[in-house]
């Protein structure tokens, strides 16, 4: 709770400044007191997910492991959203398992010029593809898991930004969303990069179709927010660079076709970056890496651990796509809606042990890839009460062999509030 | 013959028709006569926010398990309502807006309207209006 504090106090000036303006704002204060309402809502969650037969490499045999079930106990998202005039409004987002692990997710001050220029200003989830922005939201999608670019152990990019202009063009037949993005980077470590994102959407036939792309560069060389041992990254910069110079970009597509919604995207995430040779044997050390892994931080992977022997040079591409689908079917007991996923992930530089930065899926394989099937059912008896049941399984490659294990979930989550 | 009159009826049954089972009502003191089918989905959805005087749009829905709700939303939006509902959950969920409040008779929908000088509603088309609203035209 602190860390999230500590971070709060960052952008909190500027949704003073916000406020102040709220305060002073004499122009398009002529809302009725309904229209000022103060809306709270949001929802519980709560999970079930367990893995079978997972390969796991030991002493160059590939033996199975079966870990216990995981379930994570209520989780919430409290929002409260006000429009204080024509112009000005602000939105709350608090998130955790208990109010030990409270965490403001979004707070952010908004003005609004006219439809074209809006400003917002605070923590904000930058609009990115057709997920983020709902990432917190898992009573809203289809699917359990969200997509692989915003898993939470392998971000390709940190969620969220510092100010963002955003505006809408409404053309005959759909509408234009733009949007650009700065913040102060990607670790808290310090840099003086000057990052850049930015999303361009077009929705048309009465928001049944959106197709767009969006983008982001790192501005120059930035650090990541985790040093080595401190746990998977925020952001898309892993624990072991010295510097990571890094641009994304990637596109989106969303279709409706009566009760048929499909999704696709894909993502690539180049890096120019430089291994910390410290950090890089502390993780040669403690955290088990593959052969193909040792031999690609190491240039003599059989030589002694000597920084001298770090392969410093980091350049790589992280790639993914996902497809989607879910049929909506309503029933005289509830909306039922059976979906299929299919998640393609690749990052050549990631480990598996993810107190040392990694990813325990596309860590787990040789070259860094893994595929991922998913087939689900989400079940709504009330429209505010949703149970999903899903089955996964994931393919890879691990010593040479192509491996897959099963994974199960099941969510439960109830919306509350207007 | 008999198969023109056949084709000409099919093409009759499969045009999306607008249905006169509502009719659109706004406070009486709106200059607004008559409004598109797209620009109404628009100011529903809320993407169009303030009416062409300036004034801000205050759109109000029937309850959501309304026979003229679902009547409304497939002849506006083109689409169910359960499927409008999940739009209305990502705009809240994104901070982005939040539903219009929702009604559960037309007696409250034109008390809304008559009350909010930028409200806008829809009521059966057999409701007597009283002058504090007035109903606008839907061109298709």
């Amino acid at each position: 709770m602190f860390v999230s504090v500590r971070r709060m106090l960052g952008f909190l000036p500027l949704v003073g400044l916000f406020g102040f303006a709220m305060a002073q704002g004499g122009e398009g204060l002529d809302l009725s007191e309904l229209q000022k309402k103060l809306h709270i809502y949001g929802y519980f969650s709560t999970r079930y997910e367990k893995v079978w037969n997972e390969p796991d490499l030991q002493d160059g045999v590939i033996r199975e492991e079966s870990s216990p079930g995981e379930f994570t106990f209520p989780y919430f998202s409290l929002m409260l959203q006000q429009q204080f005039s024509q112009k000005f409004k602000l939105f709350i987002n608090i998130n955790g398992e208990d109010f030990d692990s409270l965490d403001i997710a979004n707070g952010w001050g908004e003005y609004a010029r006219n439809a074209a220029f809006n400003i917002r200003v605070g923590k904000i989830y930058r609009s990115f593809g057709l997920y983020n922005e709902l990432l917190d939201a898992v009573p809203v999608y289809f699917g359990i898991e969200p997509p692989e670019l915003f898993d939470g152990d392998h971000l390709l990019i940190s969620r969220t930004t510092n100010l963002m202009v955003w505006g809408t063009f409404e053309r005959e037949n759909g509408t234009i969303r733009y949007s650009i993005t700065t913040d102060d980077g990607e670790g808290d470590r310090g840099s003086d990069t000057f990052p850049i994102g930015f999303d361009l959407r077009y929705t048309f036939n009465l928001d049944s179709q959106v197709v767009g792309i969006s983008g982001y560069t790192s501005g120059g060389d930035t650090a990541g927010d985790r040093g080595v041992g401190e746990g998977s990254p925020d952001g898309g910069v892993l624990p072991w660079m010295a510097e990571d110079a890094f641009d994304i970009i990637g596109g989106f597509w969303e279709g409706t076709f009566k009760n048929l919604t499909l999704q696709f995207e894909y993502w690539n995430a180049r890096h120019d970056a430089v291994r910390d040779p410290n950090a890089v044997l502390t993780v040669v050390q403690n955290a088990g890496l593959l052969p193909t892994q040792l031999a690609r931080f190491l240039l003599d992977p059989n030589g002694p651990l000597t920084l001298d022997n770090v392969r410093t040079n980091a350049d790589f591409d992280v790639e993914t796509w996902y497809l989607r689908a879910g049929y909506s079917h309503m029933t005289q007991r509830g909306e039922v809606t059976p979906y299929f996923q299919w998640d393609w992930y690749a990052n050549p530089e990631t480990i598996k042990n993810k107190t040392y930065g990694g990813d325990n899926e596309a860590g787990a394989a040789d070259d860094g890839e893994f595929s991922k099937a998913t087939i689900g059912v989400a079940y709504r008896p009330t429209p505010n009460t949703a149970i999903k049941v899903d089955v996964s399984s994931h393919f890879y490659t691990l010593n040479g062999e192509d491996v897959d294990y099963p994974e199960v979930r099941v969510d439960c989550s109830f919306i509350f509030g207007k | 013959m008999v198969a023109r009159v056949a084709l000409f009826s099919l093409i009759l049954a499969l045009s999306p028709g607008f249905a006169d089972d509502f009719v659109v009502i706004v406070n009486a003191s709106n200059s607004v006569e008559s409004i598109s089918l797209k620009e109404l989905s628009k100011l529903f959805l809320k993407k169009k926010k303030a009416w062409e005087g300036g004034g801000p749009v205050v759109p109000v829905e029937q309850a959501e398990s309304a026979p003229l709700r679902a009547s409304f939303s497939e002849q506006v939006h083109r689409r169910p309502v359960s499927v409008l509902r999940k739009y209305w959950l990502k705009q809240a969920f994104s901070g982005t807006s939040v539903k219009p409040p929702e009604k559960a008779s037309d007696a409250e929908i034109i008390a809304f309207v008559a009350k909010e000088g930028g409200g806008i509603g829809y009521v059966s088309a057999d409701t007597a209006l009283p002058a504090s609203v007035k109903k606008v035209a839907v061109q298709d």
